[in-house]
């Protein structure tokens, strides 16, 4: 019988890895999302109309939420089996 | 024939292979694990296909591109919110719920946590979210067909109730993924075509044209509002319209600028982390999860989720923007109406550019594809009510004894009275606005149900009490705040704090820090969790 408090034994060997990737990667999206939201919003009004290539920052930093996750996911195929 | 009798032809069409599916699957599903979970045996490219149809309700389909329609570029963050949340839920919930679920979201948890109690929570707030989801796609669809056709919106509402009620009592889980997956490809196909043949019709094949022309744009939401614009644009061609709108409001904010609608960043903020962590707590997409054969093919089928509703959510940006240079009089007029007009230029904003780019047809096949989304994420809302109550009320409160024959006669029954209530409360609430109904599912979701789920998954220090303590915290922090918003509207601030974007931001916060503190403060940490976590988070097999 273990005598191991469950709080603190060790992960199974694949879940340390597989947790690495996970919130490591929602974490990148995560920051990207809502930091596209802040530029997007009130807050971020001046920066959001920067003009890059034609377009406002906010718009291309809003729709780079789409292929960013498109990238994210492959890569997290790739590493968490 | 004329643009009435196109869109019955097409709903009829709907309506008819739906009855047809419903029968052919239904000679099929007579055990308990078919009628809920299709038999866990679902290929992972149906159940991705259908948990787009199940995600894409109305609110996506029309909604999305026409709140751009009214306030501009602020609205672009409604169709990224909702796509958004998919993240969370390949990332940190598919596979290992895949791994350690049975039939609904309250029997994931107690796997780890063997507790009532819990179920009971969670089975409270599954109802209460679904309920949010599933009365504004009734509310959508008698409306729909009321601005539509003029029809009685109290008799559609009881048809579709009537119609969701009839496939889920006689196909269960099968019926309902067959269906999503004929309405998710005909609604993805409509909004794809819609928006490629309006960017080469109405904007020329050129999105810096598009922007630039909403960048002279005077929002209709602000133009709608001054009768001498209404009167000086109603009857001119777009292009013209927009340019007599600026020239006459010279100082007004353009569709291209950012505050028009959103003038908190905390409101903002909220609602979109409602959007984030609510779709990973949604049940109706969480259950989908138990179809497939392994975590793998659950992954895999949220990932061609992901790129699907990646490609309609873009495409609902793009209609949005293409929605000024084809009907701005149209929807200065609708504005000009006052609060139902608000709601016609967001509702039916989408039919009138698909009427005026492909004529009667392309209108009636997108009313059609309105009518699909309500009713495929309806029938995965109902099929998701009906398990947990069956399994998690009944067989744990009433009857623990019961046969599977006698828990399919209370998932069924529960179907008849859950499609009562949703066809009652969307008449009750026939004033409310569809998206913000919607939201607010997305809110306690959020709140309520991704803070346990995540720690039940992954955090080996969760206790039962801490987990228990974030649905209930989750829920009461959504619940306050949403009776807030229904009652004092969403201007009021609470404790300092807005509650206009809904409960997300707050409930998400109290649901972690109830999970965190009782957690360190109680030692349950669930029956054989090293089993448990090993179960969760085996090496994915095909």
């Amino acid at each position: 019988m273990s005598t191991t408090d469950p709080a603190n034994a060790p992960a199974p060997a694949s879940m340390g890895h597989k947790m690495l990737v996970s919130f490591g990667l929602f974490a990148v999206f995560f920051v990207f999302y809502v930091g596209a939201a802040l530029v997007q919003s009130p807050a971020g009004k001046d920066v959001a109309t920067i003009q890059v290539g034609g377009l406002p920052l906010g718009l291309i930093l809003s729709l780079a939420v789409f292929p960013l996750s498109w990238l994210l996911i492959a890569i997290w195929f790739k590493v968490a089996r | 024939m004329d643009g009435n009798h196109l869109v019955v032809t097409f709903v009829g069409f709907f309506v008819a292979l739906s009855i047809f599916i419903t029968w052919w699957s239904s000679r099929t599903t007579k055990s308990a694990s078919e009628f809920y979970v299709a038999g866990k045996g679902v290929p992972w490219v149906q159940v991705g296909i259908a948990m787009v149809g199940s995600y894409l309700s109305a609110a996506s389909f029309l909604g999305c591109p026409g709140d751009i329609g009214v306030f501009g570029i602020d609205s672009i963050w409604l169709s990224i919110g909702f796509f958004g949340g998919y993240m969370a839920l390949l990332m940190l919930i598919a596979g290992p719920l895949r791994n350690v679920g049975s039939f609904t979201v309250a029997g994931a948890l107690a796997r780890r946590f063997p507790d009532d109690k819990l179920k009971l929570a969670v089975m409270v707030a599954t109802i209460i979210i679904s309920t949010f989801y599933l009365v504004p796609q009734m509310l959508g669809a008698g409306l729909l067909f009321e601005m539509l056709m003029g029809w009685n919106f109290l008799y559609c509402t009881i048809a579709l109730g009537a119609l969701m009620c009839f496939y889920i009592v006689f196909g269960g889980m099968k019926s309902t993924l067959y269906n999503q997956v004929v309405q998710a490809l005909f609604l993805w196909v409509t909004m794809v075509v819609l928006t490629v043949m309006a960017y080469f019709i109405v904007g020329d094949g050129s999105f810096t044209g598009i922007l630039g022309s909403a960048a002279q744009t005077v929002p209709p939401i602000i133009a709608g509002k001054d009768p001498a614009v209404v009167a000086a644009v109603c009857n001119l061609p777009a292009a013209e319209a927009i340019a007599v709108a600026r020239q006459m409001l010279p100082d007004a904010p353009t569709a291209m600028t950012v505050g028009v609608k959103a003038s908190s960043t905390l409101v903002m903020i909220s609602t979109i982390i409602a959007l984030v962590f609510g779709t990973a707590g949604l049940p109706h997409i969480l259950i989908m999860f138990f179809t497939v054969p392994s975590a793998r093919a659950a992954k895999k089928s949220v990932t061609l989720c992901v790129v699907g509703l990646g490609i309609f959510y873009l495409c609902a940006i793009v209609l949005g923007f293409l929605l000024f240079p084809a009907i701005y009089p149209k929807l200065v007029s609708w504005i000009s109406q006052g609060g139902t007009g608000v709601g016609m230029a967001k509702n039916m904003a989408v039919l009138e550019i698909s009427s005026m780019v492909g004529g009667k047809w392309l209108m009636a096949i997108g009313a059609a594809g309105a009518v699909a989304a309500i009713l495929s994420t309806s029938a995965g809302l109902m099929i998701t009510v009906a398990g947990t109550v069956s399994n998690d009320l009944y067989k744990v409160y009433i009857n623990r004894n019961a046969t599977e024959k006698q828990e399919l006669l209370i998932a069924r029954v529960t179907t008849v009275i859950m499609s009562v209530v949703a066809v009652g409360l969307a008449v009750m609430l026939k004033q409310k606005n569809i998206a913000w109904l919607v939201m607010l599912g997305f809110g306690v979701a959020a709140s309520a149900i991704f803070p346990g789920m995540l720690a039940t998954l992954w955090w080996r220090g969760a206790t039962r009490q801490g987990v228990l303590a974030s649905v209930v915290t989750g829920l009461l922090v959504s619940v306050v705040f949403i009776v807030l918003l229904l009652t004092q509207g969403d201007k009021y601030v609470f404790l300092g704090l807005p509650v206009g974007g809904g409960p997300g931001v707050f409930g998400v916060t109290a649901g972690f820090l109830a999970l965190f503190v009782v957690s360190k403060l109680t030692s349950d940490h669930g029956k054989d969790v090293d089993e448990f976590l090993a179960l969760a988070h085996k090496p994915d097999v095909e």
